[in-house]
Parts: structure tokens; sequence; C-alpha cells
């Protein structure tokens, strides 16, 4: 049951992301598609609200060193077709996140995939591809 | 796995041609059939949430200046682009996310969620353009039937938006012409033809097929409620005018142009309460408050009395109108409002503040919380009562102001707007806020408006104003 559920995540995800839906900056711009970062953190914060919605994770190194990561997800409309819900992410949560880091450095990234902390994998809604200027 | 993913490959493949085969021509229908809806007055009702109205596509010709700029803007990859600083896109290019249309006799809207969640004015009144006509991000749209396929003028254009995420530019002699064909229930045909002689040789016509999205009703979307892409952005502008200057720039060579100021209300005309083809009362025209002040206050919890004097203290640094946020239900400003009348809803816009708009849904639709648990207009259910229109209004956000003194309410607020016009000339709002987390007991007052006859809504955009643009 759980897994047709997921499928019809990922489905709808993909029809969503190909459907004309847009996105209020240009993601080249603002990400480099070939910085791609995968991290795994708690999440520290959600923020539901456009023009994107937004969560932090924090990630701990060996010596016990902690990064604050900002993610930025599609924004609201979008998340909600696609299955997203408010508390889809939970404080605390722990979550792998696949996606491009911000070209000015910053431990920012336009999530791709989020993966939650029970193997369930879906779609980030972010502009990543959308509309993004010809290379 | 693999196995898994090709399906999904499939799926997006057809979803990502669909598209194309649509832009063919007719026949190509995608979104839900059924019959054509038709308005009180014979013509299409072209009503419907369109997800994609607009267009993005490139000029087959260009002038060589102006593909320089594009050249320039591609290197920065579209860092320069003012959509992603929550300005508007402008015509013809198409919205993020979802777009309405809102048909009426009179008058065609274009109600978009994103990027700026502001409106369109498509006027069907048989008027031509004004003369002198100030530059704008969305032209002057004068509208006319063609047979089926509603043909929407526009001049009057700024020169600061771009056509796409590439920075395909026009110039303030931009002439647009929008045909919108709403083929059955699911379907529409949309074309545009763009003139503008300073950067396109010859006239160029873009056309697509879009579809009915039934299940979905828009979000209201605040682009400023959370935008962090311009710090990020301007990292990669280091060498470029910053985007206060640009704006002002821009703005400059477009003629300059503030948003409106508040103006003296003429007299309220007198007459009866006029009534609708279907024989409610018509609550349709521009109205203006009387006054923007609230009487007395609402009997404070602790907690929110402390918020309430802080706020006064601090001579209301923390104003969100100040930084272009939305003002949202009960708390208004001097600008003029206006209200558009169909038997299944009402659409209020407003001119100042956000520039955008409330629709009271009069077919039975209940908040979905689900979706969109707060916002800053929150989500209501409207009834007729007799003469009146009574909205019933949660899911509010904990942001908005009830007026410009920072009075605070909470996320459990409950709003009753008993919306009734006694004569032609005077809308009385009566308005009930049952708050029990910030207040002790609800807070009721009644607010009026004075129809003014003649005016329209003219173009604001805070954005411009927080730019510096003043």
């Amino acid at each position: 049951m759980r897994k047709h559920l997921l499928i019809g995540l990922a489905m709808l995800g993909l029809v969503a992301a190909t459907a004309p839906l847009g996105a209020h900056h240009s993601f080249a711009a603002e990400y480099d598609a070939n910085k791609p970062v995968t991290i795994t953190g708690a999440v520290t914060k959600l923020e539901w609200m456009n023009p994107h919605a937004r969560f932090y994770v924090d990630v701990s190194d060996a010596d016990g060193k902690v990064t604050h990561w900002n993610f930025e997800l599609g924004a609201i409309p979008v998340l909600v077709k696609q299955g997203w819900r408010r508390d889809s992410l939970k404080i605390g949560d722990v979550v792998t996140v696949e996606g491009a880091r911000a070209k000015d450095g910053s431990t920012t990234a336009n999530a791709r995939v989020v993966k939650l902390a029970d193997g369930r994998r879906v779609f980030a809604g972010s502009s990543g591809g959308d509309n993004a200027p010809a290379q | 796995m693999k196995a898994r993913v090709l399906p999904f490959l499939a799926i997006a493949i057809v979803a990502a041609l669909v598209p194309l085969a649509a832009q063919r021509g007719r026949g190509a229908a995608r979104g839900p059939a059924g019959p054509l809806p038709m308005l009180w007055d014979g013509h299409p009702d072209l009503t419907g949430i369109w997800t994609g109205i607009g267009f993005t596509g490139r000029a087959p010709e260009i002038l060589p200046w102006a593909q320089k700029i594009i050249d320039a803007r591609a290197a920065r990859q579209g860092a320069e682009d003012f959509e992603a600083r929550c300005l508007p896109g402008g015509p013809p290019r198409m919205a993020p996310y979802h777009t309405a249309l809102f048909s009426t006799p009179k008058e065609v809207v274009i109600l978009f969620e994103g990027n700026t969640h502001m409106y369109r004015q498509l006027f069907l009144d048989g008027s031509d353009h004004p003369k002198n006509l100030k530059p704008t991000y969305y032209g002057d749209s004068r509208a006319r039937w063609d047979g089926d396929w509603l043909v929407v003028d526009t001049i009057g254009f700024n020169e600061i938006s771009w056509f796409d995420f590439a920075g395909t530019p026009h110039t303030k002699d931009m002439h647009l012409v929008e045909k919108f064909h709403r083929i059955d229930y699911g379907n529409l045909e949309e074309e545009a033809t763009i003139e503008d002689p300073g950067v396109f040789p010859k006239a160029w016509t873009q056309r697509k097929n879009i579809a009915l999205d039934p299940r979905f009703e828009m979000t209201e979307y605040v682009c400023n409620e959370n935008n962090q892409d311009p710090a990020h952005l301007d990292a990669l502008l280091k060498d470029s005018p910053s985007p206060q200057d640009r704006t002002k720039k821009a703005l400059a060579q477009s003629g300059g142009v503030p948003p409106p100021a508040p103006r003296k209300a003429p007299a309220p005309p007198s007459g009866a309460t006029p009534r609708t083809h279907d024989g409610r009362v018509s609550f349709e025209g521009v109205w203006v408050p009387t006054t923007t002040k609230l009487p007395g206050e609402p009997s404070y919890q602790p907690w929110a009395q402390k918020l309430y004097d802080e706020r006064k203290a601090n001579h209301q640094k923390d104003d969100p109108e100040k930084y272009c946020l939305p003002n949202g239900a009960v708390r208004v400003n001097a600008l003029p409002y206006k209200i558009l009348q169909r038997p299944d809803t009402l659409l209020m816009m407003w001119e100042g503040n956000t520039h955008s708009y409330r629709r009271f849904f009069l077919d039975g639709r209940k908040p979905n919380l689900d979706i969109e648990p707060e916002s800053w207009s929150g989500q209501g259910t409207s009834t007729w009562d007799g003469d009146t229109i009574v909205v019933d209004t949660v899911g509010f956000n904990e942001k908005t102001w009830l007026d410009s003194t920072g009075k605070p309410h909470s996320d459990q607020m409950h709003l009753t707007e008993r919306y009734t016009r006694p004569d032609l000339g005077h809308m009385n709002v009566a308005l009930t806020i049952d708050d029990p987390k910030a207040f002790t007991k609800p807070y009721s007052f009644t607010r009026t408006f004075t129809l003014a006859p003649g005016w329209e809504l003219q173009e604001y955009v805070c954005q411009a104003l927080l730019d510096g643009v003043n």
C-alpha cells in the first residue's frame, strides 16, 4: 500500500516537474548543477512559505563541528501538487538531501531529492532545470 | 529499480511532448472534456485556472543591439532578472505557478498566483486606451470579442520586464495582441503577437493550447515573505549596478513612474442599490474606505496587549506594509478597492499595498486548510443572507496587523464580514473578529466605503518603493 503511494508520489513529482509551472528565478544563476551535494542531517527548521519553502539541516563532522545547511525547495503550490504538506518534514527528522550548491559558495543548496528518515524519497519541486537559460 | 524508473521516464517524456503536439493547433485537447461554459451575456465564460497562460518563446529575428543584451544577460545566467526580486514578469511572459481567468461581461481579469500574486485587468466595455498612458509592467489592456475569440490589445509598457529568463528585452513601444479561445470546458487556445520595431524587425506570433486545472485552487503567494534569492544572486553581480540602481535606471528610461498616491475621493453618487442580471445586490464598483482607522481597540489578552504596546512604543518600525507584505483581510489603506461580481464569486482587488486580490466564493466551497494551513488573507466561505453577503474566514497567520497602529491578532482569528450596499454610493462591511487566543471578547465594528464613479485602479508595485524608487 505504502509502496503504491510512494510510486504515485514520485510519478506526480515527475509530471509536475514537466508541467509549465515555472519558477521565480533562474536556477542556473543561483545554483551550480556541477556542484552536487549529498547532505545527511537533522532538520532544525522548516519555512513553509513562498517564494520557496526552505528547510535547515545541521550536520556534525567527526570533530563535532556543526555546519548549518539551508535548502531551497519549490514554491508552495508546486510542493502541494507533489503531495507535500506543511508537516511532511518535521523538526528533528533525519533526512538525506541531494541537491545543487549555491554558486556563492555558501552552505545553501537547491534540494532536488529529499529522502525521509523512513526511506521515502520525494522530489523537491525545485527550480532545477525548469526554464533555466540556455548555456 | 531500473524497471521502475522506465515508466516514470515514459510519463515524463509524454508530459513534455504534449504541449508541443498541442501547439500544432486544435484537436490536441488534453484538458477535461465538457461543454463550453457561457456567460450570461452569451459570450464564452473563460473563468478557471489555466496553468501556463503566457509565453517564454524566442523571437525568430531580433535586432543586433537587443541580441547583445540577451547575450550579456545570458552570460550572467539571468541573475539580474527582476522577477527574482518579486517584481512582475509583465506580459506576454508566462507567470510562474497557476493563473486564473475571471470573466464578467465588462471585464476579464487575469489573476496570478506567482510571481507577484497580482492581477491584470482586460477591459471589455468598448473603451479605447486612454491618452498619455503612464508606462506600467502590465500595460493597458482593452479587449473585444471576435466571434468566440477574446482579442486583447495592450500598450503602455515600461521596459523593465523580460520575456524569459534568457532576458529578451522590449521597448515601451511594444504592442501586444493576445487572443484567447476557450474550445470546450477544459481547453483554451492562446495566441500572442508582439510588435516592437525597436527590438524585432517584424511582428511575430506564438500559439499554444493550455488545459484547465479544475482540481486545484491557487495559494496566496507572497513573494516577499521569504525571498532569500537576491542575496545569492547579487553575489554574482559584483561588477553590475546594484538592483536598486538598475530599477531606478529602468524606471527612469520608461518614464519613471512611482506608484500612485492616495487621492481625494469624489462625493458618492445618490441612487438606488443596483442589481445584477439575476436579481442580486450588485457590489460592483471602485470603492474608497471613509477611514482607515479602527474604532477603539480590542479587549486584549495580556500577551497581545504587551505586543501592541511594544509596536506603539517603537513607532511601528516592523509594520509589514513597509516591507510590501500583505495587509490581510481586516486592514485597509486609503487607496481604492474594486469589486467585480459573478453569481459564483465576488472578486475584490486593491490598488495599494500588494496590489493583490481576495475572492469570496459563493459556490459552497469550504476552506482547504490542508493545503494552506495559514495565509495572510485567510480562506473564506461566502453565502447570501437576503441582500447581505456573509464572508466567514479562518486560516490566518499571525503576521498581519489589524491596522497601521499595530493591533495584533492570533492564528485563531475568525473573521465574519457582512457586506451590504444600502444605496448606489455606499457599501458597509460589518466586521466581527473573534480571537479567543488574543482577545478576551469579540471585537466588532462597521466600515463604510463610498463609490468613486469614473475611477479605475492604477498599477501599484510596492517593490519599486522598497528598491528606493520614490
